[in-house]
């Protein structure tokens, strides 16, 4: 069952990376301009000539027809190969590949410090007894999804690395350095979460199941940690794939306001020069981030929620069929 | 363990981790050795190689690495003196260049710097399409060797203005291991140069980081002393935010910093960061009309568009009097700048009258209307912040003239395009250069004719000759005489003449500018150095 559900979802992800791979390319090639015009400059200095232009779109291949140029672009995707970015020069898998590890690094440690914010501050809400109390600490998300992380970014960097000079403001040297970014990235995503979960635990702890474990003299902090939180998580798994498109999207603002070289400022970069190379592995691999989580999630559910099966149809589980 | 007991080690270690993050800032933070000069810039070029790159890599980055071969002063750019060349002969109409090279250079790869390999550089350049470099070298008959030290370039046609072109950037020498890569790998692994300097290692869009060459000893003459550079490492670091710049600079992550924001300009030089005021070589900030099309084929139109345009106004308001009231074509700094403040005052009622007397009636909106049209126009212009600004006071005072001037923002792709079609009718640009050649470059009609200007006309004619006239007065009438049909057709409207802010932390002593490369005012770092009194 496993596995026949594993195949389909596989073929379903190689469907949807085909669609935007051509989605991307279709776009950038209806846009106006090309690669040619942004290397040459059109601006200023003497660089530009008819020729010159001509002879450039020749090189890159923009001369040919949209067909031909997809069918390429296409045929050289399925061998791995995406050519060379326009702007650099270089490899555009490697380029891009540069810039990967520090995106999901900053990522992987805003998704950690989101989670932990996240279902901590909705643990607390659902804790703490007083309405007051509670009505605040819930109040947290709704601020955290309302402020721009830009300005959030900005305004932690003239803190705490410009005024009391405790955290450098730019570059990825060191653990100092992805701090300040790492945080600015976490608050969206804690903040979602704590929504999310408080909203989950407030409908599990109505359940009996509940009432019978304090009937038994559960403190407050076990019904909560040991009881409840498990089966409240679904909810929030399912929120994983948006949340992973979240901070790959939200990366880009932090690595402009923070200065730090990754795969968002390059993603940006590389569609105002319309490096198509660039622009197609960018989005290849938003698409199959979005996809590999998503599938995970999905094998992960059965493990929270045993009630969950996965590659059940529904009229099995409504016993239709024996 | 308990779940309870994960989460609250998990509580714990997300507020133990920032603490660690402090606690190693400060490990870190040592009393550097080595005299590192740490700047602060807006932008990275893409292309890392200062002989292609059209973005300005030449001027800031690339300047360091790479020497040309004569060096223009900023201070006086008719001023060309020797450089990797120790003298020149020039032929009477300026067909035939020959440089005589010095015999005691090297590249930092070792290899030697003679006649063959320059030879090599400029042969390989002029054939990459697109090189900002290979422009100059448009109509090069032959390029020889005449001997080991002896280099010689004839033109087809004569060519001025090359002496002043062989002191940019863009015609920085490279070694032949660079020559014998392929231009995109140039691109993006660099190149070995016999500069100050040497690229060390590179992060796309983050810093760049060089060092200085051990045994340079071949300044220009311009330069203040001999042998290695004073600093022992440049740090550039890519900061796109402006305010973050800012921050950086007062809290002394970095010494200097490139576009300093508007408002931050004077409270930093007020608490000791002094700024540095630029002025721009080449043209002023113009609205090229396209004269072909509309509403502004009507030369009473135009010339009321320029005058209903209060240049000052502009200046204070958008820049926070940051930039200069154009009073020319070119900047007052270029070589061959010619003052016509007369025709760039401010005269509003002049305005009215001209357009008056072009049949255009006031409606009651204020908006001026002929045959039924409103007086409309469009200006195109790269969307920016910067241009919006100023493009939005001088919307609103052409208006008291009677003008309806739409601002149409274009990104990109769709900038070039329209650009290259003549879809606009006044369209945004300038450009950097430090000889009157520019006014060819922007407004030949060979070029993109920007001006949309028929065959037959008055500015060709001046911008052609100019190129091939040697005798200083002779090419002075004619460079005049094409910027004063452009001003008196009113071809262009130039608005302000643009200056680069540069803020430092008070410890940066002499930092030097250069003759532009690739459309901005080249920065020497050759003889900066950092004294021990900051901020």
């Amino acid at each position: 069952m496993m596995t026949r559900f594993v195949l389909k979802r596989f073929a379903h992800a190689v469907g949807v990376l085909w669609a935007t791979f051509t989605a991307a390319f279709l776009l950038l090639y209806a846009l106006p301009g090309d690669a040619a015009l942004s290397k040459l400059n059109l601006g200023g200095g003497g660089a530009y000539s008819a020729e010159g232009l001509a002879k450039m779109r020749a090189e890159l291949g923009l001369d040919q027809s949209v067909f031909v140029q997809y069918g390429r672009a296409l045929w050289a995707a399925l061998h791995g190969s995406f050519g060379v970015s326009v702007q650099t020069g270089q490899d555009a898998l490697q380029m891009f590949a540069v810039g990967v590890p520090e995106t999901l690094t900053l990522a992987a440690l805003a998704l950690v410090m989101g989670l932990v914010l996240g279902v901590g501050v909705a643990l607390l809400a659902a804790y703490v007894q007083s309405p007051l109390l509670r009505g605040v600490l819930l109040s947290f998300p709704v601020a955290g999804v309302s402020m721009p992380s830009f300005w959030v970014g900005l305004v932690l960097l003239q803190v705490f690395s410009f005024q009391l000079k405790l955290l450098p403001g730019m570059g990825n040297d060191g653990v100092a350095s992805i701090v300040l970014p790492a945080t600015v990235l976490a608050i969206p995503t804690a903040a979602l979460i704590a929504q999310i979960l408080s909203r989950s635990l407030s409908g599990v702890l109505a359940s009996p199941y509940i009432a019978t474990a304090r009937g038994r003299g559960a403190s407050r902090s076990r019904l909560l940690v040991n009881h409840a939180l498990r089966n409240s998580a679904i909810p929030v798994m399912t929120a994983f794939g948006t949340m992973s498109g979240q901070l790959i999207a939200g990366s880009v603002v932090v690595e402009t306001v923070f200065s730090r070289s990754g795969i968002g400022l390059l993603t940006v970069k590389a569609v105002l020069f319309q490096d198509t190379p660039i622009v197609l592995v960018a989005v290849l691999f938003a698409a199959s981030v979005f996809v590999t989580v998503n599938l995970i999630v999905d094998i992960l559910y059965p493990f929270v929620d045993p009630r969950i099966e996965i590659g059940v149809r529904r009229l099995d589980i409504l016993g239709a069929r024996a | 363990m308990g779940r309870l007991t994960i989460v609250r080690k998990a509580l714990s270690c997300t507020i133990l981790m920032p603490l660690l993050g402090v606690a190693s800032n400060f490990a870190m933070a040592q009393p550097p050795v080595e005299k590192v000069l740490t700047v602060g810039l807006a932008e990275q070029a893409q292309c890392i190689d200062p002989q292609q790159d059209n973005y300005g890599y030449a001027a800031l980055e690339g300047r360091g690495l790479v020497d040309s071969l004569t060096d223009q002063s900023y201070e006086d750019p008719s001023k060309i003196v020797p450089w990797l060349a120790e003298s020149w002969e020039i032929n009477g109409d300026a067909t035939s260049y020959k440089f005589h090279i010095r015999k005691d250079v090297t590249f930092s790869d070792g290899s030697k710097l003679d006649a063959h390999v320059a030879k090599a550089n400029f042969d390989t350049l002029s054939r990459i399409p697109g090189a900002a470099g290979a422009s100059y070298f448009r109509g090069a008959k032959a390029i020889t060797a005449l001997d080991d030290y002896t280099l010689e370039i004839d033109f087809s046609q004569p060519n001025v203005p090359f002496l002043a072109a062989t002191s940019t950037g863009e015609l920085g020498l490279v070694a032949t291991a660079t020559l014998a890569k392929t231009p995109e790998e140039r691109c993006h692994v660099g190149v070995v140069g016999s500069g100050p300097f040497v690229l060390d290692n590179v992060k796309l869009n983050e810093k760049t980081e060089e060092v200085k060459r051990a045994g340079y000893n071949w300044p220009s003459a311009l330069r203040k002393h001999q042998g290695e550079a004073y600093l022992d490492r440049v740090v550039y670091r890519i900061i796109p935010e402006a305010t973050v710049r800012t921050g950086a600079l007062k809290s002394h992550q970095v010494n200097l910093i490139q576009s300093t924001n508007y408002d931050d300009a004077a409270p930093l030089a007020k608490s000791g960061f002094p700024l540095e005021k630029v002025e721009s070589l080449g043209t002023a900030v113009n609205l090229l009309i396209n004269t072909s099309r509309g509403i502004l084929a009507d030369k009473q139109v135009r010339l009321a568009f320029s005058k209903a345009i209060n240049r000052q106004e502009v200046v204070d308001l958008a820049f926070s009097g940051y930039k200069i009231p154009a009073t020319g074509v070119l900047t007052r700094k270029t070589p061959g700048y010619l003052d016509q403040s007369q025709l760039l005052a401010f005269d509003l009622a002049g305005a009215k009258k001209l357009l008056d007397g072009a049949g255009w009636a006031l409606r009651a909106d204020g908006i001026r209307v002929k045959d039924g049209k409103p007086l409309r126009i469009t200006v195109s212009f790269y969307a920016a912040p910067i241009n919006q600004a100023f493009l939005e006071v001088v919307q609103q005072q052409v208006r008291d003239a009677g003008f309806d001037l739409q601002l149409r923002p274009l990104t990109g792709g769709a900038y070039n395009e329209a650009l290259l079609a003549g879809d606009y009718d006044l369209h945004r640009w300038e450009w950097s250069l430090g000889d009157p050649d520019v006014l060819r470059q922007l407004y030949s009609t060979k070029g993109l004719n920007r001006f949309r200007l028929p065959p037959e006309n008055a500015i060709d004619g001046p911008l052609e000759a100019q190129r091939a006239t040697t005798d200083p007065a002779k090419r002075k009438a004619l460079t005049d005489a094409a910027q004063k049909t452009i001003l008196e057709e009113a071809y262009a409207v130039p608005v302000f003449f643009t200056q680069e802010l540069w803020s430092d932390d008070g410890a940066v002593k002499g930092l030097e500018w250069g003759g532009p490369g690739a459309g901005s005012t080249s920065q020497i770092l050759y003889d900066v150095t950092l004294s021990s009194v900051s901020n």
